[in-house]
């Protein structure tokens, strides 16, 4: 999951998506929700699934990006960008925006 | 028993102006307000996801997330269950202060001629266009008092508005955009003015003057430097006897027997109470104001019709080099062009820039269709596009329908067991018309103004409402199309009066709430008389 999320968020001269606090800002949205925790578990098996015989976390960034782009449109798929990009951007209840990343990436 | 000069239920821009203006002149005055007393740390500080703009996860006012439903029907007449942050619930804040706790404060008039549209345009066919019963020139001595009571920031009006006293602040800080888009207006040869604000731009009224911290709309000010009917009126009446505020109390029934009003019946906590008073004043929003009418038996055609807010006529805009500079309140200059006297369409409106973006409302809302969403390209998007942004937006006068409705659902209640509104309908077809027509004298606009790129989305059909909500009681002389006289007083009922955006007979191109105070104020101070 943490190196699904930062090919959603990518590390530059800022940080990636885990390195902002995503992963907890999702978990804490994961752990109050059966529903979505459901999404989530079956998604990343079938990434893992899409990546065979490696796993999603073995292979290099690009193919990694071609695989993010086939669940795009999922429910998973849609579900972890949406997240993902509102932990990076957003909401004093993740680490990024209390550091007010989505600030001083943009500006 | 204890009986009230007057009762009011709501306490944002019309219930709290009516009890300023009641208690101003002695009366006693009650005011019930469901929501609970905010300020700007138990209103969830600056969470990008939980405020009045993105209500992602919830809001930072009431009403709660639970117990609260409403029940919207989409244009294929399928009913969907809907939660307070959620869309189509045409959302209020449940406060005290309501939207004025969490506003952008844009204080504008109404133009003339938006009292006049039906009488100017024609009424299309299958609208309920009209005029009002009263005109610019009643409220014009009421807008001049809320101005100066509320205090609004600003300079003078555009040369489209008629002259006025002036405003008891200048205008609070101009930004980098707002000098290229009059730039921009200037090249074009358009008039434009400075976008009137209900926040400090210096101390005002023991407050201090605004901070730029970019987050007035959606969220509570940080410094208080906003004015709304919490500070300016409860704030300063609290533990004076003649102007008891109650919170957490929801009223729930008028009490209607012949031509009068009694009282209304109210849950506070869950206990069941009964207020009496000799006059009753509703302000609970279009929505709410409608479905207690209805849940109390008032018997109008009218009632509940008419339901509208705002389309939005909105374009988005690169420049070639970084534009942002921080400075809030951002929303700073503003066209009055084309409000009216526009060829081919009916009415117009305001365009103006808007407040300062957050970067997830970029992210959500404006991303062009020809960027990816996530990934490298989206974070380089992001980073290159956010400092060269410029959004200009505004309200389009909107050609109310009265098709577009507010009634009690039959089924589904709220946790008081009352049944809770039910929102169906759509805007009349000239008012997406007329916003298309809008967004393209906004791309003129930016690209005199020198954008590198512009992209917008269509307007599609709709119901609106949200925080702009009006028109469900409407004003008028009639009683067979109108559920109020032109004085607000509800036809039928001697001592009865509607106090907010429900009464307007259209809602102008412009944000309402300015309106909406100095309605209140007439109303209050005609039947105080």
């Amino acid at each position: 999951m943490a190196a699904l999320l930062d090919r959603i968020v990518p590390e530059d001269d800022f940080p990636s998506a885990t390195q902002a606090g995503c992963l907890e800002f999702i978990l804490e949205f994961i752990e109050r929700d059966p529903i979505l925790s459901e999404v989530y578990s079956a998604g990343l098996m079938v990434i893992d699934q899409l990546a065979s015989p490696a796993q999603f976390v073995e292979l290099g960034a690009q193919e990694q990006d071609l695989l993010v782009a086939r669940i795009e449109g999922t429910r998973f798929g849609s579900t972890v960008i949406r997240q993902t990009i509102e932990g990076y951007y957003a909401g004093p209840r993740s680490r990024a925006a209390q550091e007010m990343v989505g600030f001083k990436v943009t500006c | 028993m204890k009986e009230w000069d007057a009762i009011v239920v709501g306490s944002g821009a019309g219930g709290g102006g009516t009890a300023q203006t009641l208690a101003e002149r002695g009366l006693s005055v009650l005011v019930l307000e469901r929501g609970a007393w905010l300020d700007y740390s138990s209103s969830e500080h600056r969470d990008h996801l939980r405020n009045h703009r993105l209500s992602q996860y919830g809001h930072s006012t009431g009403p709660p997330l639970e117990g609260n439903d409403r029940v919207a029907v989409d244009l294929d007449g399928v009913p969907h269950l809907v939660k307070p942050h959620q869309g189509g619930y045409q959302n209020n804040a449940s406060c005290v202060g309501s939207g004025t706790h969490v506003y952008g404060g844009q204080a504008w008039r109404f133009h003339p001629l938006d009292f006049k549209m039906a009488s100017t345009y024609g009424k299309p066919e299958g609208s309920s266009l009209a005029d009002w019963p009263i005109s610019y020139e009643d409220l014009a001595p009421f807008y001049e008092q809320v101005e100066h009571l509320m205090g609004v920031s600003g300079g003078p009006p555009a040369p489209e508005m008629p002259t006025r006293r002036a405003y008891p602040m200048p205008p609070v800080a101009e930004t980098k955009k707002g000098r290229l888009l009059k730039a921009g207006a200037d090249r074009l040869g358009w008039g434009t003015q400075v976008v009137p604000l209900l926040i400090n731009s210096q101390e005002w009224d023991g407050r201090p003057g605004c901070c730029h911290c970019q987050h007035c709309v959606g969220f509570a000010c940080p410094v208080d430097a906003k004015n709304g009917t919490k500070n300016v009126v409860f704030s300063k009446w609290a533990g004076r006897p003649d102007l008891q505020l109650r919170t957490g109390a929801h009223a729930t029934k008028l009490i209607l027997e012949e031509r009068r009003c009694k009282g209304v019946r109210f849950l506070e906590r869950g206990i069941e109470q009964t207020a009496y008073g000799k006059m009753v004043f509703v302000a609970a929003s279009a929505v709410e104001s409608a479905r207690l009418l209805l849940l109390s038996g008032v018997e109008s055609w009218a009632l509940g019709r008419n339901l509208q807010g705002h389309y939005y006529a909105g374009n988005s805009a690169l420049f070639e080099d970084p534009i942002w500079d921080g400075v809030g309140p951002g929303a700073s200059i503003a066209t009055l062009k084309f409000n009216h006297g526009n060829v081919g369409v009916i009415g117009g409106g305001m365009l103006a820039d808007d407040f300062i973006m957050m970067p997830i409302v970029m992210a959500k809302w404006s991303r062009p269709a020809d960027v990816s969403g996530w990934g490298k390209a989206h974070k380089d998007w992001m980073r290159h596009a956010y400092p060269r942004f410029i959004n200009v937006t505004g309200p389009v006068h909107e050609i109310p329908s009265p098709l577009a409705r507010v009634e009690l659902d039959p089924q589904v209640r709220d946790s008081n067991g009352l049944p809770v509104a039910r929102l169906s309908g759509a805007t009349h077809p000239e008012t997406v018309r007329t916003t298309a027509f809008m967004q393209a004298r906004g791309r003129e606009w930016l690209e005199a103004a020198g954008a590198a790129k512009i992209w917008s989305g269509p307007p599609d059909l709709g119901l609106s409402g949200g925080q702009h909500q009006a028109g469900t009681c409407r004003m008028g002389d009639d009683p067979a199309t109108s559920v109020v006289d032109r004085n607000g007083q509800v036809h039928g009922y001697e001592n009865l009066y509607i106090a907010d955006g429900s009464v307007h007979v259209t809602n102008g191109g412009f944000n309402p709430v300015l309106t909406i105070m100095a309605l209140a104020r007439r109303t209050a101070t005609l039947a105080a008389l």
